[in-house]
């Protein structure tokens, strides 16, 4: 085995690893807040990669003004979701079980609208950055590097968000003890819907940024939710460093089996790694008991 | 006889240490109140000595059984049966289904028995409705047997939850803030129904913060202070305790 | 009370004399299958019921049908067992393997069991494709899966190759798990089950193991979900990996949600206003159907969370409010 074609493996695992991570994170950043298992998570990661097949392929948008337009358009539509769906149902007995068959349903519901309105057919985002980078043997496309680098600032800025501002406090307040939270002040609504807009938001720029890599089409939502699940276990649910080390992992093992094995038996693998850390780690390598 | 017993027992969160080798015990037929400022730690404690938590060091003993980190059911079948803060019970049950459920350890219902409903199964169901109806009587609810749990007015919900865990069968009831939520007349009622429980001779851990109550129910009690133990003893003369004024009355007052 | 009861049991002997007779009215085929795929179905809704009723979404309950299909025809097919020993014994099989699941993930809280079900359905779906190809058929799946037949020599012989005889089975079959059903609900154990869903916290400090009972009510709905795969399997004659994968859960769960979680009678309702709805009447709709179920879990969900059941003491109790002010 060459040593260039393990470092290809790392770059690309790399990669994954952080789309993955971005992923995890809203997701858990969303049970952490409400408890909810958004389920609908794939899909705002599917429409993220919409808007930058529209804006950026279509409309010639720039790629980092693309991001932050699939951020705040599927950001919002977070919050809708929140407000009208999800809010209503924390009222109700059996919460987390409600909320949980509702975004089943509305996964459902904005996969088949997709196929719709913008056809089954995988699409193809032009790439947003051309060229080719080689370092000793290795070989790597501008794309690819940049699109890590973009990856790590998203996670690096929501660090930062959740650890310095006002609100991130706010957020991580209310993901350790609601009451508490609501005594000091905070209005957990309110940080309930911006706690899930942003992590919707992030699902999509994830989806946009790596768009032009991986093309669109409907059903790459459900795909990645079955990851961005396996990252949040691997992790520990409602662990932020735990989704990230989670995604970096999985992206790893992914990366490196697929030199080694076919697509299938990586899945199964990755499946026995799992049961083995559910065993010995019960709470993820990261999580709290 | 000690019918609970704490030795150096300690509780980390991350870099907080939330209780710091605590050691106290309880007597049986005795009424142990716990008490102590918000935060702290009276919740951590009740919730190690149930189960809920596990310690980051120490042992608690329940009748000279070593109970530390087991699963709270298996502490609740060794007779240690406790309440919750916030109003917990069935919702959508009958106020008697409620307290038949509180029974059900102590039966001995299969799955199989009750589905081919042997006699044996009829009988332990008879007994049950038996039993709950008994304690409600006690408690003074028999006349809600067949209401919903959820339509009960505040007060009588913390009858109802005192009532499962009375079915339940303690030597020990653990009662976190019993008294939250309530006026002086309730107050005062619940006050003398734990009187009359320990009568029946159970004991009693209350962690509590209304110290007037307190002082007028308990044999003794255990301050805590930023998860330490600050002062024990009688209730009166703990009141004059300096540490205990100056951590719990400077706050209040 | 006991008036309404009785009200409730001539309805349902009604309900059951008139499908005992249903093939007496219509000889079509067309009707008598989707019949039986109602039935078959409201077995795998009522199964996926009774894990909702501990509070836990089962999105492998497809796959769990699944492993009931492979491993009844399996038995059947290279064992050589006949389908009367394959139908219980592949519903075992399929228990314990939900069994291993259960202990595995519900010791924590949260969603564990949920996500891990998932997951796991996937698994599902890439062992059948993938691997094992000379036993599981791969994606194309098994086809020509026999019939089952009831030979006693001399006596009798009954294929079951038309669909009137499979309807049978299928009425049979069905409404022997609803009454089984039916029985744990008012049992204790259906009573823990119920409590489980209401509050974890207080069943386990009243010393009743959360853990224990919610294994048992998972291998419980996991032995009916094996039970409809298998009567599937025999019934439509092939199988393949696609059949039982996540997407396929999404029918279940709208069948139960429009017809009332947590009751034994819901699943039923739910499935055979559905099924009947867009078999008989939406026919048509074909890609929609499953955008036409998303639609309608949210919005049941939402708007309606009791049910196609809770209507009739939704309309009792218009009636009480009513009723005082007339007189």
């Amino acid at each position: 085995m060459e040593w260039s074609l393990l470092a290809q493996g790392g770059l690309n695992g790399i990669m994954l690893g952080i789309n993955y991570a971005l992923i995890a994170l809203g997701l858990t950043l969303i049970f952490g807040i409400l408890g909810i298992v958004n389920f609908t998570h794939g899909e705002m990661y599917m429409l993220g990669g919409y808007v930058a097949y529209y804006f950026f392929g279509y409309f010639g948008l720039n790629f980092l003004a693309t991001l932050v337009v699939a951020a705040v358009v599927v950001g919002i539509l977070g919050v809708i979701l929140e407000k009208f769906i999800f809010r209503p149902l924390t009222t109700r007995p059996k919460i987390e079980l409600t909320s949980l068959i509702a975004a089943v349903g509305l996964a459902w519901v904005f996969q088949m609208l997709a196929v719709i309105v913008f056809g089954d057919l995988d699409k193809h985002v032009p790439s947003a950055f051309k060229g080719i980078l080689r370092m000793g043997g290795v070989v790597i496309t501008v794309e690819r590097l940049i699109t890590i680098l973009l990856g790590i600032a998203l996670v690096v800025l929501l660090n930062l968000f959740l650890l310095k501002s006002k609100t991130g406090m706010a957020i991580r307040a209310v993901a350790q003890d609601k009451q508490a939270a609501a005594l000091q002040g905070v209005s957990v609504d309110r940080i309930s819907a911006v706690a899930f807009g942003i992590g919707c938001g992030l699902a999509a720029t994830a989806g946009a940024l790596v768009a032009p890599i991986f093309g669109v089409n409907p059903s790459m939502g459900s795909e990645v939710i079955l990851k961005a699940f396996l990252v949040v276990i691997l992790g520990g649910m409602g662990s932020i460093p735990g989704a990230m080390l989670g995604g970096l992992v999985l992206g790893f093992v992914e990366s490196f089996g697929c030199l080694f094995f076919t697509v299938p038996t990586v899945m199964v693998l990755t499946f026995i790694i799992i049961i083995f850390i559910l065993i010995v780690r019960p709470q993820g390598l990261l999580g709290h008991a | 006889m000690k019918m609970l017993e704490t030795r150096n027992l300690t509780k980390r969160f991350g870099g907080l240490v939330a209780v710091n080798g605590l050691a106290f015990h309880l007597e049986q037929g005795e009424i142990l109140g716990l008490i102590g400022p918000n935060g702290a730690g009276k919740t951590t404690v009740f919730n190690m000595i149930t189960g809920a938590l596990r310690p980051s060091a120490g042992e608690i003993f329940f009748r000279d059984g070593r109970i530390t980190g087991l699963k709270p059911n298996r502490i609740a079948r060794l007779g240690a049966v406790r309440t919750f803060q916030l109003t917990n019970l069935f919702p959508e049950m009958t106020v008697l289904d409620n307290v038949v459920l509180g029974t059900h350890h102590k039966s001995k219902i299969g799955l199989f028995q009750s589905l081919a409903a042997t006699k044996q199964a009829k009988d332990c169901e008879v007994l049950a409705r038996k039993q709950a109806r008994g304690i409600l009587e006690f408690m003074d609810l028999a006349d809600q047997c067949d209401a919903l749990a959820k339509n009960l007015p505040h007060g009588q919900q913390r009858r109802l939850e005192m009532s499962i865990a009375l079915a339940a069968d303690p030597q020990l009831l653990l009662l976190d803030e019993p008294l939250q939520g309530m006026n002086q007349d309730e107050v005062r009622d619940m006050l003398a129904r734990i009187e009359k429980i320990r009568g029946a001779g159970r004991s009693v851990l209350l962690v509590e913060h209304n110290m007037k109550a307190v002082t007028n129910i308990c044999d003794r009690v255990v301050v805590l202070d930023f998860g330490r133990k600050i002062a024990e003893g009688p209730p009166h003369a703990v009141m004059q305790d300096d540490a205990v004024i100056e951590a719990y009355l400077g706050i209040e007052a | 009370m006991h008036e309404k009861s009785r009200i409730k049991g001539v309805i349902l002997a009604a309900i059951v004399v008139l499908l005992v007779a249903m093939p007496g009215f219509t000889k079509e085929p067309y009707v008598l299958h989707i019949l039986c795929l109602i039935g078959i179905n409201i077995i795998l809704a009522a199964s996926l019921n009774v894990i909702l009723n501990i509070g836990e979404l089962n999105l492998a309950q497809a796959a769990f049908m699944g492993i009931g299909a492979y491993a009844s025809t399996f038995l059947v097919m290279r064992l050589g067992l006949s389908f009367w020993v394959a139908l219980p014994l592949a519903s075992v099989i399929t228990a314990a393997v939900s069994l291993l699941i259960g202990l595995l993930t519900l010791r924590f809280r949260g969603a564990y069991f949920l996500l891990f079900t998932f997951l796991f359905a996937e698994l599902v779906r890439i062992l059948f494709s993938n691997f094992w190809i000379g036993i599981f058929g791969g994606i194309p799946g098994i086809t020509n899966i026999p019939k089952p037949r009831i030979d006693l020599g001399s006596i009798a012989l009954i294929t079951f190759d038309s669909k009137m005889e499979f309807y049978y089975l299928v009425l049979f079959l069905t409404m022997l798990t609803i009454l089984i059903l039916g029985r744990i609900d008012r049992s204790r154990t259906g009573m823990i089950f119920n409590a489980i869903s209401q509050s974890e916290s207080l069943v386990e400090s009243i010393g009743i193991s959360t853990m224990r009972f919610k294994v048992l009510g998972v291998a419980i709905g996991c032995f009916f979900a094996g039970m409809a795969g298998s009567l599937y399997a025999h019934f439509v004659g092939i199988i393949t990996p696609s059949d039982f994968a996540v997407h396929s859960v999404l029918a279940p769960i709208a069948y139960v949600v429009v017809g009332g979680m947590g009751t034994v009678l819901g699943p039923v309702i739910g499935t055979s206003f559905l099924m009947a709805l867009s078999h008989f009447f939406l026919r048509e709709l074909g890609f929609y159907e499953l955008l036409v179920y998303g639609i309608i879990i949210v919005v049941i969900i939402r708007f309606m969370p009791e049910g196609l059941i809770s209507i009739p003491r939704m309309v009792s109790s218009w009636f009480a409010e009513f009723r005082p002010a007339s007189r």
